[in-house]
Formats: structure tokens, sequence, C-alpha cells
């Protein structure tokens, strides 16, 4: 075997997981490759052309907090950007963007290329090395090619054994027609990682001018929007692209209804298992029969591109029932499809066998991030990317890894759940995942993570000068509020203008601003209030007041959990030997093997008393006792 | 004996024990200990001792603070309870051994001689979660988390994938569903204090005219085979109380002393001490002699009654007393002495106290009561927070937070129900 470079990290695959990974670990200082099966796919969304949206749009903003690619990319290539959720209370607030397809590919392919320490290299990757010590030594390509390297982060996406499903028909395929990685799954698993198939889909492509308009509803970007990056400055993204409603009838569902025994979901062909918040059009009208129609909405996946998106229509129907459907809905009347929907299965792991870092359990130096971990989206991909990375190039470098806990991100979240919960089925991020929802606003994702962006390097000075003067304003602001008091005289008027009850004597303004009623801006301009603050400043401010007591609750209650999770546990205690533990506790713990108390409390069998035990052994020094 | 360990122990025994020679618990010196009264507001509740033991010379390494009362389930819950108001957390299984490792005070080798009697503890407690979880309330308890995880499922579904707002949120629907999750818990929390009744004993006193038949009522109902006397080994003091049991009931007769003695308790307490004793009493149960029915003087105190638990015994029919007539009241004909009697009284019980459906009354502890009332300050939160117009997001949170507090109760994990009530129940996925 040729031997073809010698790095510190390796990750394997180029998608929204791998960018993150290769770039965070090069930016750290790791010698880093990245290898992808197909230059021409860095960076690809072979499904939705858009970034962000509830619950997924707090992650990008957490990444970007972090120093990660995500938030540039997504703003360097909005074409429309929106703000959801308005109406439904800030912490829910989620930016979403529509991004060009082919435009963010080449982004960040650009990024990937001209990243210092990192060199991109096309290949397939076959196996992977491992010595007697279960050490990652190197990675191989499918022609006997060597790669060196102390880590290896796994970034595989849906590539792995993956399978195309139009119909009943089916060929080995990876996404959009790229080829699939055919010989690294036996090898996975020859070396004892256990594989099992996830599924997932993507609807048709359709031409621009295909489309009646005029009986559709459109859909404009925000006025003035927020980017995703907290470098960035409201209004200064793309945003001239428009996006369409159009709505299924009875005659669609008729189509569908007829057709069923041509899905391969349908008749059974297809065994892996999809994604429940992203169900097919078939699975939508079989299971919600009495509703009479369904929104598509219709996204461009490009300014340059004439091609158009059907979200909301995915579907493994065959090709003719495609058309024939599509053509029922109003204003579909002469479409023309482009691409085909499909549905892809592939191969992906248990995620409960990695660490809070994203390393396995049981090799040093191994990592993997995205839909490979059982995750779907591109946001999700690249929050476990970029904590992979970091802890892959940590590991290299003999740093301490990265774990963010459930109260400090929705990244810490999401893999919290990955890790400890495990998933049945492609995990998408929902604010509903989160007991620390009213505190993780997207918003704050700075103050919550760029001083660990910061501690762990891939925050620049001038950034980081920048989040503290931003800070300071917004502590200095707070501080002034606390000490400042109103009298009826002053402010009466403003609270009758605004729906709300009068005063009667002094009151304190912050006592004023958590009344729903009142807005932080409004009363500060009111009252002529003078502060050094800008718009983001100042909003962050008023939510923060708003917010304040509901969040110290959250966290009070939320607290013996974090204590909990705060405890690490050995990960090669013999629990049949700790004295005291109920034997259905130490059966259990031995399997799962849990890394902290808070995980451990979470299997089910263990009980309190048995975590008082695990407590008092741990603190006993019973661990080097055994 | 209740122990209370850690930084708050001396200030929170400080708000509830009075000492007789006026020493605050907090100046006490470790080692020591004061004779003294708990109360709660202006009520007393029993006589205790009360020792101190100042961190790290304690078991727990922790302040510490012992309270030695009478005994009794009935007063030691209830200063158990009184405890718990005033900031106290009940303690989980293995708690002080617990803290006493945290602290440094037990070595490996002492730990695992106690690990086995914690082990038994929390199976014991395990086993209670059990019959807890099949009992009545915790049914109930399951309806309503169910009815919140359902209305979480749609506000989760609305705020991450809905257009449209679901009809299940409606505003005024939405208010209403929680206004009736509300009132359930409010019940279920009175029913809790049936529940304590039946568990800790009815607080009974005993009234009645001279001559009535109170002593010959009290003898029949102490007799040998119900009497439970919670007398305290080791105390040189009179028995405060007597427990007599009936059917499921356990009837606490409460500051029985003089009873026995004398006759004239009416005349010499008079109807406004008579209230004092009625307003610490569940039950209150009046003698009638039927041989002379029912005189002024009884009507004026059974007025003064109103608003209590009464049951009337009317005494001695075998004396060929008077009918009843109508009373305001349940009426159980007796005679003292036969046991025909005991099985009317029950049958009476159970109609004052009519939670008893089988044998085993269902009723749950004091720290599911606590979770109970928790989760239900919760949604008086989002009541108030819906009709100022506050964020839905906040709503959630302070609905979710009342989930978490009653799922505490049988370890649901209502995030994972929450979101699979979102995909099972919603068209999810634009």
């Amino acid at each position: 075997m040729s031997n073809l470079g010698n790095f510190d990290v390796i990750v394997i695959g180029a998608g929204h997981a791998g960018i993150e990974a290769a770039v965070a670990s090069a930016k750290r200082g790791c010698k880093t490759a990245l290898i992808t099966i197909s230059l021409d796919h860095i960076g690809n969304m072979p499904c939705n052309p858009s970034i962000g949206g509830s619950a997924k749009g707090h992650l990008v903003r957490e990444i970007d907090a972090l120093g990660g690619v995500m938030g540039k990319a997504g703003d360097a290539c909005c074409i429309q950007m929106r703000m959801l959720n308005l109406s439904k209370g800030v912490s829910v607030h989620s930016p979403r963007a529509q991004a060009d397809r082919a435009l963010y590919h080449l982004y960040t392919k650009k990024i990937v290329e001209n990243t210092p320490n990192l060199q991109v290299i096309q290949a397939e990757i076959a196996d992977i090395l491992i010595d007697e010590n279960n050490a990652v030594t190197g990675v191989v390509n499918s022609f006997g090619g060597v790669y060196s390297c102390k880590s290896v982060v796994i970034c595989a996406g849906t590539f792995l054994n993956g399978r195309v499903y139009i119909g009943k028909k089916s060929r080995e395929s990876g996404p959009d027609a790229c080829l699939p990685a055919a010989f690294l799954s036996e090898k996975l698993e020859a070396h004892g990682i256990r594989l099992r198939r996830f599924k997932t889909g993507t609807p048709c492509r359709v031409h621009r001018r295909s489309i009646d308009y005029s009986v559709l509803q459109p859909q404009y970007g925000d006025e003035n929007p927020l980017p995703f990056s907290f470098d960035g400055e409201r209004g200064s993204v793309r945003n001239d692209a428009v996006c369409y409603i159009a709505n299924t009838n009875a005659q669609t569902h008729e189509v569908i209804k007829n057709n069923l025994e041509e899905s391969p979901l349908y008749s059974g062909v297809i065994h892996g298992i999809g994604p429940r918040y992203c169900p097919s059009i078939e699975d939508k009208v079989v299971r919600f029969a009495s509703r009479e129609r369904h929104q598509i909405f219709v996204e461009p996946t490009g300014i340059d591109s004439e091609e158009m998106y059907l979200q909301g229509f995915s579907t493994s129907l065959p090709e003719f029932v495609q058309d024939q459907m599509l053509r029922t809905v109003r204003g579909f009347e002469k479409i023309e499809i482009m691409r085909s929907a499909y549905a892809i299965e592939y191969d992906c792991i248990n995620p409960t066998v990695l660490l809070h870092s994203l390393a396995f359990r049981d090799f040093h130096g191994l990592y993997s991030a995205g839909q490979f971990n059982g995750t779907s989206g591109y946001e999700e991909a690249a929050a476990q990317g970029l904590i992979a990375g970091i802890n892959a190039s940590a590991y290299v470098l003999g740093d301490k890894q990265l774990e963010l806990p459930r109260s400090s991100s929705y990244i810490g979240t999401l893999i919290d759940d990955l890790v400890t919960k495990g998933t049945d089925d492609p995990y998408r991020m929902m604010t509903a995942r989160s007991e620390y929802r009213l505190s993780l606003r997207h918003a704050n994702a700075d103050e919550r993570l760029t001083p660990i962006g910061r501690e762990f390097r891939l925050i620049g000075d001038e950034r980081w000068q920048r989040f503290e003067t931003k800070m300071q304003h917004i502590y200095d602001a707070l501080e002034q509020i606390r000490a400042a008091s109103v009298t009826p005289d002053e402010v009466n008027t403003f609270l009758v203008s605004h729906g709300t009850s009068e005063i009667t004597q002094k009151t304190r303004l912050e006592s004023l601003l958590k009344r729903p009623q009142i807005h932080f801006q409004e009363i500060r301009d009111a009252l002529h209030l003078p502060m050094n603050l800008n718009e983001i400043e100042a909003e962050e401010v008023g939510n923060r007041i708003r917010y304040e007591q509901y969040i110290e609750r959250q966290n009070q209650q939320n607290s013996r959990m974090a204590e909990l999770e705060r405890i690490r546990l050995p990960l090669d205690v013999d629990y049949s030997r700790i004295r005291g533990l109920s034997s259905e506790a130490a059966e259990k713990l031995g399997r799962h093997r849990p890394e902290q108390l808070a995980q451990a409390a979470a299997i089910s069998g263990v009980s309190p008393a048995d975590i008082s035990i695990l407590m008092t052994w741990l603190k006993a020094g019973g661990y080097h006792g055994e | 004996m209740i122990r209370m360990s850690g930084e708050d122990a001396l200030a929170i025994a400080e708000q509830v024990f009075v000492a007789a020679n006026h020493t605050k618990v907090t100046e006490m010196r470790g080692y020591t200990c004061a004779y003294g009264y708990i109360r709660n507001a202006d009520e007393r509740i029993d006589d205790v001792v009360l020792t101190v033991f100042r961190a790290p010379h304690s078991y727990t390494g922790e302040d510490t603070v012992e309270i030695t009362c009478h005994g009794g389930i009935y007063l030691t819950n209830e200063i158990l309870h009184l405890l718990l108001m005033k900031g106290a957390v009940p303690a989980e299984p293995g708690e002080f051994t617990k803290r006493s490792f945290l602290n440094g005070k037990l070595s490996l080798s002492q730990a695992e001689a106690v690990m086995d009697v914690i082990e038994a503890d929390g199976r014991a407690a395990l086993h209670q979660a059990n019959l807890v979880k099949d009992g009545r309330l915790s049914r109930q308890m399951r309806e309503v988390t169910d009815q919140i995880v359902g209305i979480l499922s749609a506000l989760a579904y609305w705020m991450d994938d809905a257009e449209e707002f679901p009809p299940e949120l409606e505003a005024s629907g939405l208010s209403a569903q929680i206004r009736g999750i509300y009132e359930k818990l409010s019940e279920m929390a009175e029913h809790y204090q049936d529940g304590k009744i039946l568990k800790n004993g009815i607080r009974t006193v005993l009234l009645g005219r001279p001559n009535a038949g109170k002593s010959s009522v009290m003898n029949w109902l102490c007799g040998e085979n119900r009497s439970i006397v919670t007398d305290i080994p080791g105390t040189t003091r009179d028995v405060i109380t007597e427990s007599v049991k009936i059917g499921p009931y356990l009837l606490v007769l409460s500051d029985t002393a003089g009873i026995r003695e004398t006759e004239n308790k009416i005349e010499s307490i008079g109807i406004e001490q008579a209230m004092r004793t009625l307003d610490t009493a569940d039950l209150v149960l009046y003698v009638v002699d039927s041989v002379s029915g029912l005189t002024p003087e009884d009507e004026q105190v059974l007025t003064a009654c109103r608003g209590h638990h009464v049951l009337i015994l009317w005494n001695k029919i075998d004396l060929c007393g008077n009918d009843p007539g109508e009373i305001d009241f349940p009426v159980v004909q007796c005679a003292a002495i036969s046991e025909d009697s005991l099985a009317k009284m029950e049958d009476a019980l159970r109609e004052v106290f009519p939670v008893v459906s089988g044998n085993q009354p269902s009723v749950i502890n004091e720290r599911q009561f606590r979770l109970l009332s928790q989760a239900n300050f919760r949604i008086r939160e989002a009541i108030s927070l819906l009709e100022s117009g506050g964020e839905l997001d906040m709503v959630a949170g302070e609905l979710e937070q009342a989930a978490r507090f009653l799922s505490e109760i049988d370890g649901k994990d209502i995030s994972r129900e929450t979101i699979d009530g979102v995909f099972s129940r919603f068209c999810v996925g634009k």
C-alpha cells in the first residue's frame, strides 16, 4: 500500500458536517485533510435549498457564535431571509434563509480550499486503519492509497451503501447521483461498529417557467432582516427571491391513494426508518386522511437556476405518478419535472456508542458527525461537525475535549439527546427538545458560546473585541435599568396608551419592563433614557429583563439535573462490584456505560437510590480503589 | 424523630420552634438541646425536644437539627408538613448517608455497611411508588399530565412547524383547558388532604352535654381490641392521643385528657372554647342522649359546629329514646355497648369522608403532594401569563415545568412524550 500523506486529522466527507469539522481542526492548528467522493459536491444541498428554520436557525446562530462556517456561508449565499415564529415568543424566533445552492457549493469549496493547514482531496475512503490499542492510524482509499493520521472524523452523510429508490426500482447511489461509498460500511462492521439503515427522501425539482404563479400565494423575505452571523449587520444579505405556496387537493390525494402499491415504502421494499418530521406526501395523505389539502412550498434553488424545489412534496412514488399528481395541483397544470423525487436508504450508527465529545467510546481518535450519527438536516450535521472537529484536533493536540451541557445550547441538547437516548428515526432539532428553551434564544447565542469559541481558538481578536464591547454595553444598560425608578407622572400616559394599568407610586423601571405590553425600546424612547446601545443590543436588553424571572425559575428546577451532568463516571467501571447497587441497575449501567450521573439517571431501572450509591462511591474514591 | 440537615436547617427550625427558655435555635451551640414546642402561626402543635448539631460535627457534616416529638403518624407528619412549607425538602432515599459521604464524614468501609440499608430504603420506596402508581389519584395525575403534554405537543407543533394555528390552541379554548387542569389539580390536592386524613387519622373531638354518654362512648370506642395507644417509649408524659380503628378509618381522639374524668366539658369550656377545639379537628362526634332528645343547648353548640364534619351519635337508643327527627347532620343511632353501632358508625363515616372506595385508601405521600402543589402553582402562572397577554413560549415553559413536576411521580420523559405527540397528532413537515 502506498502512503499518500501524513495528517493529524482526516475528515471523511465534505458535506455540512465535514466542512465544519475540517475547518475547525485546521484553524486550531492541526494538519488536516478533507476527503470527499466528489469535489464538485462540497457543501452540496441535495434536499432543501435553505439554511435555518425553527430550532435549526438557533443551531446556525450557535455555530456562528462558536466560530463555525455555516452562519457566514448562509448569509453569503442567502437569496431570501425570514425570521420565523415572530408571533410566538422571542425564545422561538428562528431565522431561515433560502440559499442559492450552486453558490453555496462554490462558497464553501472556496472556504475549505483557502483554509491554511487544510488539504482537500477527492477519493473514496474504503477503510479506517486501527491499531492493536484501538487507536486510529490512518485511512485507505478505494485504490489502496493510505493517508496516515492520528484522528478521523466520519461525516459520511447518506453515502454509506446508499441506495436510491424511485417507485419499486432502486439502484446503488449516493445523493444527487453521486457515487455511493461502497466499501467503508463492511470495514466499519469488521471493526465492531454496528450499523443500521435509515432512509430519507427529497421532492421533485421543476422548471420555473412551468408554474402559473398568479394562482399561488407569494411569500417574501422580511424587511431589513437579521443575518445569521453575529458579524453581520441588519439588511446586509441578499433578500429578493420570492417563494410561493400551492396546495394539494382531493384529486391529488386520489391519485396518491390509487397508486400506493407502487410505493416502495407501502409495499415493504424499503426497510430503512424514515424521519417522522418530514413524511412523504403519501404518508401525509394516508395518516391524515381527513385533511383536504396539504401545503407545497415552491422555492427557488438559486438566482441563476431555473430549478424550483417543492417543499412538502417528497415522495418515493414512480416518476409517472409524480407527474400525474403534480398536474392536479392548481398552478402546476403544465409542470415540467427536471429531477424526480426519490428516497435514499443509507447506513448509520446508533449514536449511543458515542461520547459527548462525539468520540467513539471504544476507539481512540475516532469521531463522527451528521447523518451518519442518525440525524437529519444540514444544520444538525454542521453543529456536530464543528464539535467533532474541535475534539478530534483536541485529541491530537492533547487538549481537553469540548462537551457542551444541555443548558448551554441547542448543540449541547442535540448531542446529549443523541448519545444518551439514541434516536429511532432521523433526528431533527425542535425547540420542544430543550428544557432550557427560554434561555436559549438565537439572539444570545454569542453570549452563551462565543467565550467557548474563544477558549477553543476559533474566535479571532477582532471579533472577540466586538463581542466584549457588545456585552459591556448590555451589562451597563442592565445596571442602569436596575437602578432606575419612574414616577406616575413620568410614565402613566405611556402605560395607559400601551394598554396596561397606571402606577400609583414611584416604581422600579425593571418591574414595568416585565409587563408583556411594555417594550424596552419604546419606554426608553418615551422616557428619553440616555443609553449607549445599538438596536440589536437594545432588543437583547429588553428580552433579558422580560425573560429573566422565567429563566431563573427554569434554571432552579433544572439545577439538580445539571449537577448530575457535571459528575463524571469512568467508562471502565465494573458495576457488578459496587456494593449496594441493585442487580438490575448494575447490569444496565454495565451495558450503557454512562459518562455522567445524569446519563445514568436517565436509564430505566436505575433508581434514585442507585444514583446516591454511585455518587457516594465516586466521592469515596471508589474508582481508584478498584 | 425528625432530622433536618443543611445550611438552612437551623433557620428553618427557628421559624417553627419556640423554646421554653426563649433561646433562639440559630444561637444554640452544637450538641445542646432545648425543650419547647412547635407552632404553626398561633397553633401549638406539639411539645418537643430540639437538638442542635453544628457543622462539621454531625452525621452529615452539615448543620443538623433533630426534633424529638411525641411520635405517632399524625403529629410527625404535621410537623414535617410545616417544615416543608418553611422551605425544607424531603430527603431522597439514602440522602443523609450521601451527604455524609460528600462531606467526608464516612469512609468507604463505613459506607458499605450502610449501603444495604439504603438499598432497602430505595426498594421500599420503589415498591411504594408502584403501589401509588396503581392508585386512583395517580391515575388522575397521569391523566392531567397527559392533558398538559397534549397542549405542549400542540404548542410545539405550532412553534416549530405550523403556519396555521391548530384549532386546539384557539386562545379561549387554551385558557379553558388550562383552567380545567388547574381545577383538577386543586381537587386532587383536596383529595390528598382527605387521603391524609385516612392515612394519618381523623382528628376527632368528642362533644356533648353532661350525661349524654361521652364517657361510655369513649370507653366503647377505645375498647381493648380497637385501641391503638401511641405512647412514646422512654417518655414519662401522659398519652395525648388515642387512635381507634373503625373499618378503614383511623380516628385520632386528640386532647382527650379530661373527657373520661368529667362530664362537664361543655359547661366548663363554653361555646367559644369549643369552637377553638373545632378548628384543629377533622371531625366532631357529638353525643346526644336520645332519652332527653335535642336540647336548645345542643342546638346552640351544633350551630357553632356548622362548616365542620359532624357526626351525631344518637345515644342510648336501647333505653327507648326519642326519634332524632330532622337534623342537618348525619346521625348514627347507637347504644354505646352494641357492636352493631360500630358498623353503623363506619357507614356514617363513609358518608362524611367518601374518599374511601375499597379497603385500601389510595393516598399520595408528602413528597407527591408537594410536587402536585408545585405543578399547580406553575399552572396558575400559565393562566395569569395567558390572561395578561404573555407570550406563548413562556406559557409553554410554565406548562412544561408543571408536567415535569407531575412526571417526577412516575418518571415519564415529558420531552419525549411531547415530541411523540407532535408526530402522532399533527401533520408535520412542510
